[in-house]
């Protein structure tokens, strides 16, 4: 099974993501997260250390969740914005909501924490599922 | 985009994963996902207790990724377990492994055993998922 997969499509998909994740957690939720899920200012410079380290697999995985959509786009033949929304839309439902609620249902963490996770990750698939559909 | 999809054989994917789910996070794993996760010594003496609320979020959350994974399969006219068991990997690895592992790096006192023993729990969710709803539809 031979699919086309435009891998500039992919990488542009994933930097969206991440320029959407930097977004997300620094000026629009950053507060808001960090209270919720209770992260001093100690937690903070601590994970600053580690910083090179978590961009490089968040950038990863961006890749390879970039690289999945691009399967499915390929394989499905989808072409417009509406068609990418729906599979972002629904890879997000099927996979990312369904993990997340889990994760916040069986460990203490306020739902604030789960809203602002649940909703990036909506607006990040949706996104790169667009891109990568219209691309072609 | 009207694909049919076998309710019987989402539900049973479903209790499938639940059960070996409940397995996998209790009596195999528990208590190592337990320490992992920074329990204290009298809960670890407990062992893992599941409230009635969250184990039927699980089973509803179970039934969703089926669904999905039906729809994919459906969409994608699969129909051979192969096809069915390579779904379910792609998706693992395209949407579970890295929501997860971001997640992972991103929460601080957590143990790299709870990464692993989760991950593999969804492995076989979706692996039994896809097949199951790809052979049965």
């Amino acid at each position: 099974m031979n699919i086309s997969i435009d891998y500039l499509s992919v990488v542009v998909a994933a930097l969206a993501g991440f320029i959407l994740g930097w977004l997300w957690y620094m000026p629009l939720f950053g507060k808001a997260y960090r209270s919720a899920r209770g992260i001093t200012a100690e937690m903070e410079a601590e994970g600053r250390k580690d910083m090179g380290k978590t961009m490089t697999v968040i950038a990863v995985c961006l890749l390879i969740m970039a690289w999945a959509l691009g399967v499915f786009v390929g394989y499905t033949h989808l072409v417009t914005w509406m068609q990418g929304l729906k599979l972002g839309a629904l890879c997000w439902l099927g996979f990312a909501f369904t993990y997340g609620w889990i994760e916040t249902m069986t460990s203490r963490r306020k739902m604030g924490a789960f809203f602002i996770d649940a909703g990036y990750w909506l607006v990040t698939m949706v996104v790169m599922a667009i891109i990568i559909s219209v691309w072609r | 985009m009207n694909v049919p999809i076998n309710y019987l054989a989402v539900l049973v994917a479903a209790a499938v994963s639940f059960i070996i789910g409940g397995l996998w996070h209790g009596p195999i794993f528990g208590k190592a996902e337990m320490a992992g996760r920074g329990a204290t010594p009298e809960q670890l003496a407990a062992g893992p207790k599941p409230k009635p609320a969250q184990m039927v979020s699980i089973f509803v959350v179970l039934v969703v990724v089926a669904w999905v994974l039906a729809l994919f399969s459906g969409y994608l006219h699969l129909a051979t377990w192969l096809q069915g068991l390579k779904l379910g990997v792609a998706c693992w690895l395209g949407f579970s492994t890295t929501t997860f592992l971001i997640e992972h790096i991103m929460t601080s006192g957590r143990k790299s055993s709870v990464f692993y023993i989760d991950v593999s729990s969804w492995l076989i969710t979706y692996v039994v998922s896809g097949v199951l709803v790809t052979v049965w539809h």
